[in-house]
């Protein structure tokens, strides 16, 4: 979109400010510092409205020296650009209007030759059309004169010595239409009837309440409006946006802009931007491909397409961001209530090594945050960063416009529940969820896979019946409903900015928050600064296990399953690659022999191999070898996949062969697991822990076989059998394990 | 739009094609995919390019495959790959355009490729799909001209149907504008925006067909300058690729001018309209309408040729 952008001169400086209603920003700047004025002379309580709205908010007293329009129309993000790198400069006030024309430019600089070089061989897309050497007609005039007609002319608006210019005015008056609202040019007063000045108020407060803790774009917010808030005349969300913003508790900023942009930073006209790619900063993706816009007019509208799902965030959108939702006292401390007392773990019936994790994270939880503790907090944070891109990569784009808030010291920290595959942890986080939503706090689950949103939500409304419950995933009618609860897969967590006091994320090793850096800024940013973080794994990342190593990281593990029987130990059977065994139609003597056990106890077998194209044939071999039993195949590339597995679950299907694809959250009752070609590099450390937790998890079967059959016995298959014989080995020692089945953990 | 503040004749025109040149692009495209660095992934499924599809380098060779082009259609008037009831029963009287041809059938596999680059705004879908236009166009002048005994069509302009200026504000582009200037790059033919909306309507995808053809009714009208730029495209020399021309561009010159004089006015001024799917093709007939009102205005009769991206 196109937007306004405004120089103002407060008692403490030139500023700049985009509005999306000029009007709204005079009578705020003009009327507001008039009255100041006045009430500072007069030392008199006047009972106007307006000046009661205006007292409400900091700007008050900030008397306002000059107005000047810079553009009634520019693309959002030349706007923010400009806002964001402008610092005030004294020899300000003397400039005239082409100075700030000039000023402009400068600010400007890499968007205007960007334009040019769009615009000059008629742009990049227009060039691939060119085909063979076509030439195009009425190409776009010289850039010089676009890019004023893009950006418009500065003109005086408000001078506090000579009043109104004629443009002021004629702003002023204009014919409002269907806004809803009259400022009258005379007295800037908006219309004649102060209720409208009450119904404005209560729209911008509506609206910055349906913002809080939300990160939006100005296309989701028109959604949210038409769902939620379908009387408000459609253009009118402009006005009360924009009083809203005035208030300071609606942040205005683009969908896409410079990485480098900086508060505060030295002149950015003067020092030389490295270039470098602008971010999105709804997901914090690099942002590299750019378009002609019709929306902005510019011919180089950076778009993202990481997060194009969610509707999509170019340099021209306009990004709302609430304020952060309010803080809960921290616990512990203060109030006597909040002190968690191990009998809130009673009513969830946990094992006894469910309920000692489940202690742990709740002291976590009530734990104060002290001054001290903000060097160790600030460690977490990044946490969630370093599981996501390795120990190495910092995420860059970090240092946006909210670089601000990165360096304050109070950070988000974290705590690591270690649970074993099969270990119950949705029952343990419950009391978590509890304690927090009793002191009133606001709670996210956040979870990588939209089905286990589907099957986690009625779980969630059982244990919580008083709760209301909001369920969001891609098409989740429930988009826009406030809740206390939320439940979400991984991607929804951008709509929010700064929002709960606790984020709990499920499955923190898996796609989609392993090596995607998007969705770990998402979940960064979507926790209150204060706010903690709980994260759940049965395989956590290196990084993580390196925090735990140093002591760095707070966590609790959760050695056994909840049946209390240890987990399978992995066999190692020797055996020639997949693709030789196909190739000579045999799959070899020790395999058969384990099959055939595993096929007369009766149990459902999954066969894991590394490669989709090994699928089909192994499935053809092994129908040849073992008759009359119900043999499939699966596979990402299956439409049938969902299917396939529930024949699998029920038993219909008594042998499936797959990829790394049904590694997680497949529970499949009396299930043994035989991983082939395990020493292959697409299976490491923490894939063969999760296809090894595929067994044995039923309280009926507990003791499922583990085989990896491979040629080598390489370093991930050792480290994965290691794992999991010292999750045993814990576990016994803590008394989880019932003794009377001891044999299987060797 | 955007260009409405440069009110030339010259402006309005958004593409022109001519015939000369040798094609950079093929060249380069040649040499692009020798050097091409190893790992890039394909638009559509994101898996690495191992070979690259020649003119589609976003693509890899199973997402190429899954085109459905319509090679032969069925249907002389609408296009269809299929039998078509629709053109039967329609009495052939009260169709405002000649025909219609489709670069592909509108399976899902193609619905979710406009859906990306439509509703999602993948722009990086977008040179991808104009290409497609470009390469039907081909055919689809090839079988014209096989039907008139080997004489190629001609086209005076190529135009497309409009998106409100609500929908473009949202969307930030039109997508039949994109997939119009593959298809006149190709021919070189001058590309026109003659048309617009009366007014904001929902989505088409939304509606069943009772509801579109209800719809349909008075949305679009000529642009106000439609005269003047026809008129332009009228006197500039006929960019044909005739056969003839091929002679000496001497040769091509005096023929040209010489078909401006000679041009009698009732030589049907011939147009190329482009949208991005026909479903029942109220759209289009409905735009079709309107430019035939334009060519009226001029005294000429009109003859109104569709080409869509996709048949459903």
């Amino acid at each position: 979109m196109k937007i306004c952008i405004y120089a103002l001169r407060l008692a403490k400086g030139w500023k700049l400010e985009v509005t999306l209603d000029m009007r709204v920003d005079m009578w705020w700047w003009i009327k507001g510092g008039v009255l100041a004025v006045e009430q500072r002379n007069s030392k008199q309580e006047t009972r106007d409205i307006e000046h009661r709205k205006i007292r409400e908010v900091d700007n008050y007293g900030q008397d306002v020296k000059v107005m000047i329009l810079l553009s009634n129309s520019m693309p959002l993000g030349w706007a923010i650009t400009l806002c964001e790198g402008f610092t005030h400069q004294a020899n300000m006030d003397n400039w005239t209007l082409d100075d700030w024309t000039s000023y402009m430019r400068l600010g400007l600089k890499e968007e205007l030759a960007l334009e040019r070089k769009a615009r000059g061989d008629g742009g990049r897309s227009e060039r691939e059309l060119k085909g063979r050497g076509r030439v195009v007609v009425g190409r776009v005039p010289i850039v010089t004169e676009r890019d004023l007609v893009i950006m418009d002319r500065p003109s005086w608006l408000w001078v506090r010595e000579k009043g109104l210019s004629p443009l002021g005015v004629s702003l002023i008056g204009q014919e409002v239409g269907d806004y809803g609202y009259r400022i009258s040019s005379s007295k800037l007063d908006l219309g004649d009837d102060l209720r409208e000045w009450d119904i404005a108020f209560a729209e911008a407060d509506w609206l910055a309440s349906a913002l809080e803790g939300r990160s939006l774009l100005e296309a989701e917010l028109q959604q949210l409006l038409a769902e939620t808030a379908p009387r408000l005349v459609p253009a009118a969300w402009r006005f009360a946006a924009q009083l809203a913003h005035l208030q300071g508790r609606v942040q205005f900023t683009a969908g896409v802009a410079p990485a480098t942009a900086r508060p505060g930073q030295a002149p950015r006209l003067l020092s030389r931007r490295r270039a470098q790619a602008p971010r999105c900063r709804r997901c914090g993706s690099e942002v590299h491909r750019r378009t002609p816009c019709g929306s902005c007019g510019s011919s180089s509208c950076a778009y993202c397409e990481a997060c194009l799902a969610l509707g999509r965030s170019r340099s021209c959108a306009l990004l709302l961001r609430g304020s952060a939702r309010g803080t809960v006292p921290p616990a512990g401390s203060s109030t006597a209530g909040s002190t968690p007392t191990e009998s809130l773990l009673d009513r969830w019936g946990l094992s006894p090594a469910q309920r000692m994790a489940a202690w742990a994270a709740l002291r976590f939880l009530a734990e104060p945050q002290e001054a001290g503790n903000s060097a160790r907090a600030q460690r977490g944070a990044g946490l969630l960063r370093r599981a996501a891109l390795g120990a190495h990569h910092a995420l860059r784009g970090g240092n946006d416009a909210t670089a601000s808030e990165e360096s304050q010291p109070q950070k988000p920290r974290s705590f690591l529940l270690w649970a074993v595959t099969g270990a119950g942890k949705t029952e343990m986080i419950f009391p978590l969820l509890r304690y927090v939503l009793d002191q009133g706090g606001r709670v996210l689950v956040a979870t990588p896979r939209r089905d286990v949103v589907l099957e986690l939500a009625p779980r969630l409304a059982v244990a919580f019946p008083e709760e209301k419950i909001a369920v969001l995933y891609g098409g989740s009618p429930q988009r826009w409903v406030e809740a206390q609860l939320f439940l979400a897969t991984t991607h929804q967590l951008m709509r929010f900015h700064r929002s709960f006091d606790l984020v709990i994320i499920d499955e923190l090793d898996a796609f989609p928050y392993h090596n995607d850096p998007m969705l770990a800024y998402a979940a960064e940013r979507c926790c209150k600064l204060e706010g903690r973080f709980v994260f759940l794994s049965a395989t956590p990342p290196a990084a993580l296990q390196r925090e735990i190593v140093a002591g760095r990281l707070p966590h609790a593990k959760v050695p056994a399953r909840f049946h209390g029987h240890p987990l399978p130990l992995p066999t190692h059977i020797t055996m020639k690659r997949v693709e030789d065994c196909l190739h000579r139609k045999s799959i070899g003597t020790s395999l058969t022999r384990y099959l055939q056990v595993s096929i007369s106890r009766g149990a459902q077998i999954f066969v894991f191999v590394s490669r989709i194209r090994h699928i089909m044939p192994l499935v053809a071999l092994l129908r040849l070898r073992f008759p009359g039993l119900a043999i499939e195949g699966t596979s990402s590339q299956d439409e049938e996949r969902a299917s396939k597995v529930l024949a699998f679950r029920s038993g219909e299907i008594r042998m499936l062969i797959t990829t790394t694809i049904l590694e997680r959250g497949v529970t499949v009752p009396r299930s043994d697991v035989y991983i082939l070609d395990a020493d292959s590099g697409l299976f490491d450390e923490a894939s063969l822990v999760q296809m090894a937790g595929r067994a044995g998890r039923s309280k009926d079967d507990p003791a499922g076989v583990v085989v990896f059959a491979s040629l080598e016995w390489s370093k991930s298959q050792r480290g994965a059998r290691h794992q999991i014989k010292s999750m045993n080995m814990i576990a016994r020692k803590n008394g989880f394990l019932r003794e009377s089945k001891g044999g299987s953990g060797r | 739009m955007m260009t409405s503040q440069n009110p030339t004749i010259q402006n309005q025109i958004l593409q022109y094609g001519g015939g000369e040149g040798v094609s950079w692009k093929t060249l380069l495209s040649s040499i692009h995919n020798l050097l091409s660095p190893q790992g890039v992934s394909c638009l559509v499924c994101g898996k690495m390019i191992s070979a690259i599809v020649r003119g589609y380098p976003e693509l890899c060779h199973v997402c190429y495959a899954s085109i459905p082009w319509i090679m032969k259609p069925r249907c002389y008037t609408c296009g269809r790959p299929v039998g078509c009831p629709d053109c039967s029963r329609q009495s052939a009287g009260s169709r405002n355009f000649i025909l219609n041809r489709s670069a592909v059938a509108y399976n899902t596999t193609m619905r979710e490729w406009l859906g990306q680059y439509k509703f999602r705004g993948h722009e990086a879908y977008g040179p991808v799909l104009s290409r497609m236009m470009g390469s039907a166009m081909t055919r689809m002048l090839q079988e014209l001209a096989a039907e008139q005994g080997g004489a190629s069509v001609h086209f005076d302009a190529v135009t497309f149907v409009p998106i409100s200026e609500e929908r473009l504000m949202e969307r930030g582009f039109n997508q039949a504008e994109l997939l119009a200037r593959g298809a006149a790059s190709v021919s070189g033919i001058p590309l026109l925006a003659l048309l617009e909306r009366t007014r904001h309507t929902e989505k088409q995808s939304f509606k069943n067909r009772r509801e579109r053809l209800h719809d349909i009714q008075g949305l679009f009208q000529l642009l106000p300058d439609v005269a003047d730029k026809l008129e332009f495209v009228l006197q500039q020399p006929s960019h044909k690729p005739s056969l003839r021309s091929r002679f000496t561009s001497q040769y091509n010159v005096t023929m040209a001018k010489s078909s401006i004089f000679s041009k009698p006015s009732d030589v049907p001024i011939t147009l190329l309209l482009i949208d991005d799917v026909y479903t029942t093709g109220s759209t289009i007939d409905a735009c079709s309408e309107v430019l035939l009102e334009g060519c009226s205005q001029l005294g000429r009769k009109g003859e109104i040729y569709c080409f869509t991206w996709a048949r459903s």
